[in-house]
């Protein structure tokens, strides 16, 4: 066991030494700058593709329709009234839900880490519950709690729920035992052991189940709004669907992607901020 | 200030469900002086590492008794300092954050403390590296900070964990001398343990030698080259004869056993 432990390790020291750092993150900047170039003109190369492509094969616009007609629904006043109003409904719920979620994901997975005794009850039920497709208590929820927000919180709140449980637990639970063993022999307390070591510890894997998480909560308040609403997006898609105007459908799609996009950004710019040494 | 460590008949014995219960030492007595350096080698799996953390108060005895000074170890204790194969730095804290963290886990840190870390830094050669992060420097570099981390507690023990096993040969006999020489100043009661039978008889004032499955203690070798070392020590004629004769022990070990072992590591 040692042998293959000391092997592991030596690969690792071995490597950072030898690693030119200066030039490496002179590369690595470069690198980053044309990645976003190329990104960029990725981006740019499919919007006028969007736009002249659905044109030359004259596709019908009911079907496919071309970037400026979805970009026009945003131009147009009543439209986007209605935009805007039915984007903050799932907003909010979207939001709420997903303070509630990690409020109370990392809250139990901090408790299921500590006792080993309430995890190994609790698990079946985690595991359940996970292989479970949680929209589908959407429902439910409607039944018990009516047509207004809650219902759509609550399948957020399921949704966020997990993923921030898991990766709190899981990330507390893989602390390197080798750390664990400094503080033990350091007499640290408990409560030491947890603000020192296993809160950092398990940032990393927290970040990542905040980013499943974020993506989550707006699955969650559209099907929510899918099942039963009377605001939402997801009542909005549904309205402009049956009216057969595409473009509009499309509008929303563009609303969902941006503010995901904005989302995750955040998330990864809090990561980067928090978890700085990785 | 220093103290010493004595170990009487001491047993461990590592139960798993489902497997048959594996003895990691058995009847070992290891008397050390206050102040004294004992270096410990034996093959890998013969309980050495068992042997030391016992002594840390990390891992209990399932027969036997530890005594540090005047009290018996039952668990971790403040005057004993553990140093691990790796450097175990937190990632998050700098290198002088991560020296002083064993003060402000103990709330002692102050102004003497923080003097002495600041000379130990000194001495390892990181003085200009307080306020990096442990990424940022070399495995050699991360591990004298993890030396410093164990020599500013001011510790009566210092226990070694094979603490040079990841480092290249250059570091490490650098290494050896940073270490003999951090102790011949502190004078802290040293336990060593290594897989490098010449590390083991150039720190040493003792040589302890293990043999595997049950761990216990097959010689104890005095080496008689004095507090103060240099790398002459190495080309002492006595030198090469002790470290044969450490090493005769281990070639007695024949193919059959090292099969085993090796077997063992694919199980695992």
């Amino acid at each position: 066991m040692s042998v293959t432990e000391a092997s592991t390790v030596n690969k690792r020291t071995t490597s950072s030494p030898t690693k030119p750092r200066g030039p490496a993150r002179r590369k690595g900047t470069a690198g980053r700058a044309n990645g976003n170039a190329i990104a960029t003109l990725s981006v740019i190369t499919v919007l006028v593709a969007w736009e002249f492509v659905p044109r030359l094969l004259k596709i019908d616009t009911f079907i496919f329709p071309p970037l400026s007609a979805v970009l026009n629904k945003f131009t147009d006043g009543a439209t986007l009234t209605l935009l805007y109003q039915h984007a903050q409904v799932t907003i909010y719920e979207a939001l709420v839900g997903l303070a509630i979620g990690i409020f109370l994901g990392v809250s139990v997975g901090f408790v299921l880490a500590e006792w080993s005794v309430t995890r190994k009850a609790v698990y079946p039920f985690i595991v359940a519950f996970q292989s479970m497709p949680k929209v589908a208590l959407a429902p439910l929820f409607i039944i018990w709690f009516g047509f207004g927000y809650t219902p759509k919180i609550l399948v957020v709140v399921m949704l966020v729920f997990f993923p921030m449980l898991v990766n709190t637990m899981n990330g507390i639970l893989s602390t390197d035992p080798a750390r664990l063993d400094l503080f033990k022999s350091l007499c640290a307390s408990r409560w030491q052991v947890w603000r020192r070591l296993l809160l950092p510890s398990a940032l990393p894997s927290m970040f990542a189940g905040l980013e499943v998480a974020v993506v989550n909560s707006f699955i969650g308040a559209i099907t929510g709004e899918f099942v039963g609403a009377d605001a939402g997006l997801g009542v909005l898609l549904q309205q402009f669907k049956n009216a057969y105007d595409t473009p509009a459908v499309f509008a929303i799609l563009v609303i969902l992607a941006l503010v995901g996009v904005l989302l995750n950004q955040s998330v990864r710019l809090c990561r980067r901020r928090f978890v700085f040494w990785q | 200030m220093t103290e010493r460590i004595e170990v009487r008949d001491a047993e461990v014995v590592f139960t798993r469900k489902g497997a048959d219960p594996v003895t990691a030492i058995h009847g070992v007595d290891l008397e050390v002086e206050a102040g004294g350096f004992v270096s410990i080698v034996g093959p890998s799996g013969c309980g050495k590492t068992t042997l030391l953390r016992a002594i840390g108060g990390l891992q209990d005895l399932s027969s036997g008794s530890i005594a540090v000074g005047d009290q018996e170890v039952i668990g971790p204790q403040r005057s004993i300092s553990f140093m691990f194969q790796q450097p175990t730095l937190l990632p998050w804290m700098t290198i002088e954050q991560n020296c002083l963290m064993p003060a402000r886990l103990h709330h002692r840190l102050d102004e003497q403390y923080r003097r002495r870390v600041g000379a130990l830094l000194e001495r390892a050669g990181l003085g200009t590296f307080g306020t990096k992060y442990p990424k940022e420097l070399s495995g050699g570099m991360q591990q004298r900070a993890s030396i410093v981390r164990a020599l500013g507690q001011d510790p009566e023990v210092l226990l070694l964990d094979e603490p040079f096993g990841a480092l290249d040969a250059m570091t490490r006999e650098q290494m050896n001398f940073d270490l003999h020489q951090m102790w011949a100043r502190a004078g802290v009661t040293t336990l060593l343990i290594t897989h490098s039978i010449p590390e083991a008889v150039l720190l040493g004032e003792r040589v302890i030698v293990m043999s595997s499955r049950p761990g216990r203690i097959i010689d104890d070798i005095e080496i008689p080259f004095g507090r103060e070392r240099s790398a002459d020590v190495m080309n002492d004629p006595e030198f090469s004869r002790l470290t044969a004769h450490v090493r005769s022990h281990f070639a007695k070990d024949d193919e059959t056993a090292r099969v085993k072992e090796r077997g063992q590591l694919v199980r695992d």
